[in-house]
């Protein structure tokens, strides 16, 4: 079942959740289950690539948690995934992989804004290379954005 | 396809190998599509492979800047920080002159590229930097400065210390610290209680966390202070004490801080904002409050009285304009942005509109009724010469960083359709 938002939120909401998601109803139970974390926590380290992370951030590993952030600037509409990051503007020089989640999206794409949203799901820790780069350190599978 | 729906920008996170390579390319060669080209995230890992190979990347980078240093800003900000630390001459000397073109996208990427590995010769040009009127341009004419040991720049940074930007007195107090100046510390541990934000965005908690960081560097006893607590937890509180009582072992008389560098109480009734960044022109930001007053920059701002009424009526007209535009974003990314915050009800979350300018100029970026507004609220500002830089001539520099982002503003505010 598909949870569609309330009018009244759309224009702080971006997109619906998962087949899997809840009914709205117990929607906010699930919420109220889920880890807060901010992204402060998630950069707060020195990252090395190769290095494992500390141990407060590997226990996050599999839970579900909340985290509020901004869309990285330059997302592109309807793709199936996006970047967290912790400021709206991009100011944060390079982008380091320990610097932002990569939100993936289940049953719908991305739509740009600039206000701050509030994702929750699963949280996956660990990097993830491809052609020999760190794509991501954490990985998020979305079940609602606020 | 959905990713055929992408629009311009999209290539930004379409994963490295998606790239659609040159035939027969080098290693060095995808490295250097990669910077440009790959995932925000693969841009620095690949900007960085580059250096591995110096005697390859050079001509490729002579080859992609031009002769004259055109093509520089199209390597983008991961490239051009990069740069620097090939100490080759005439790619610093491309360096050099982006710094001095004010209209150049990434000064700041280039300021950080000089100061990461600066030559002795450069010193008076970095001295230079120090009065930039970019924040991040200031922070790295700092990184040079400690990258040269130029102490004899110690009374500039220590007035530094008192710059309108928090990551800046941040870095002038470390470097002051790192130079003998251990009073200094105490400008970085005020940041600790900090708990400003500027509507959605969490000024205080990104002070305090790049606060702490510096500290974890000098202080062995920071390391019992979190960010992830409040700064009144007990635990932060005893942490806070032993900070105390390690940098008092080196510094006999806790100085007096100048209210910029202080924390303030978190603001409530700014209903209205205005959020201006600039690489080209700096940053700004505007505040107007229900009590009719203007608050300017970040954590302690400049708070300026406005005549009765005045946020009310912004307020209003604010609301129609809003009702008129379709849509929260305008342009693509790039390094300026200029982004209106509307926040009617306080315990409401604040709605951003935002009009980002990517490298090249776009004609009538901005939309009309954020025109209009923007000319609305520039005509509440005060335009007078001010010792706080802050205030100084700040209409007028409004203007001129409005001007830069989105266009030129109408002539007048007029009224809401």
């Amino acid at each position: 079942m598909k949870f569609l938002l309330p009018s009244f939120l759309v224009s702080l909401v971006l997109w619906t959740v998962s087949a899997q998601a809840p009914a709205p109803d117990s929607s906010a139970l699930v919420q109220d289950e889920a880890m807060e974390v901010t992204m402060e926590d998630l950069r707060d380290f020195k990252y090395r690539r190769g290095k494992q992370p500390p141990r407060r951030i590997r226990a996050l590993d599999g839970m579900r948690v909340r985290i509020s952030g901004f869309m990285a600037l330059g997302t592109p509409e309807g793709v199936e995934e996006f970047s967290l990051m912790s400021d709206s503007c991009g100011c944060d020089g390079n982008t380091k992989p320990h610097h932002f989640v990569l939100v993936q999206l289940t049953d719908d794409t991305t739509r740009f804004t600039p206000d701050e949203i509030i994702v929750t799901g699963v949280l996956s820790v660990g990097e993830e290379e491809e052609d020999g780069f760190v794509t991501s350190l954490y990985r998020l599978q979305a079940e609602s954005i606020e | 396809m959905k990713l055929a729906a992408l629009l311009g920008f999209g290539a930004l996170f379409l994963p490295a190998v998606a790239q659609e390579p040159a035939a027969e390319e080098s290693e060095v060669e995808k490295h250097l599509r990669l910077a440009r080209e790959g995932r925000p995230v693969v841009r620095p890992q690949a900007a960085r492979r580059l250096l591995e190979k110096p005697e390859e990347a050079i001509p490729l980078l002579y080859e992609a800047c031009g002769q004259d240093g055109s093509g520089l800003a199209d390597l983008g900000k991961d490239l051009i920080l990069v740069l620097g630390e090939f100490g080759d001459l005439r790619l610093r000397a491309l360096l050099w002159n982006a710094l001095s073109d004010r209209n150049f996208p990434w000064r700041p990427s280039a300021a950080k590229s000089l100061a990461g590995a600066p030559e002795f010769r450069e010193a008076p040009r970095f001295d230079s930097m120090l009065n930039d009127p970019i924040a991040l341009v200031r922070g790295a004419a700092l990184l040079g400065q400690r990258n040269l040991e130029r102490r004899e720049s110690l009374d500039y940074v220590l007035g530094m210390r008192e710059d309108q930007d928090d990551r800046v007195r941040q870095q002038a107090a470390a470097l002051a610290a790192d130079w003998g100046q251990d009073c200094s510390l105490y400008w970085i541990l005020e940041d600790l209680g900090r708990e400003d934000r500027f509507f959605a965005l969490q000024t205080g908690k990104l002070a305090r966390f790049e606060a702490l960081k510096l500290l974890k560097d000098r202080l062995e006893s920071a390391e019992q202070y979190s960010t992830r607590k409040p700064h009144d937890d007990p635990a932060n509180q005893a942490a806070l004490a032993a900070m105390r009582k390690e940098i008092e072992t080196q510094c006999t008389k806790e100085p007096q801080l100048p209210d910029i560098a202080r924390a303030a109480e978190p603001r409530k009734g700014d209903v209205l904002g205005l959020e201006l960044r600039s690489c080209r022109r700096g940053e700004i930001f505007l505040r107007w409050n229900l009590d009719d007053t203007l608050a300017v920059g970040t954590g302690n701002p400049a708070v300026v009285p406005l005549p009765e009424g005045t946020t009310a009526k912004l307020l209003a007209e604010a609301q129609q304009r809003i009702e008129q535009l379709e849509g929260q974003f305008w342009g693509e990314p790039g390094c300026d942005l200029e982004q209106f915050h509307f926040q009617p009800d306080p315990d409401a979350r604040p709605r951003a509109f935002r009009v980002n300018k990517g490298q090249a100029a776009v004609p009538n970026l901005r939309p009309e009724a954020l025109g209009h507004l923007a000319r609305s609220l520039a005509e509440t500002l005060p335009n007078e010469r001010s010792k706080d830089p802050r205030l100084h001539m700040l209409r007028s520099r409004v203007l001129d960083a409005l001007s830069i982002l989105g266009g030129k503003l109408p002539v007048s505010a007029g009224a809401p359709r």
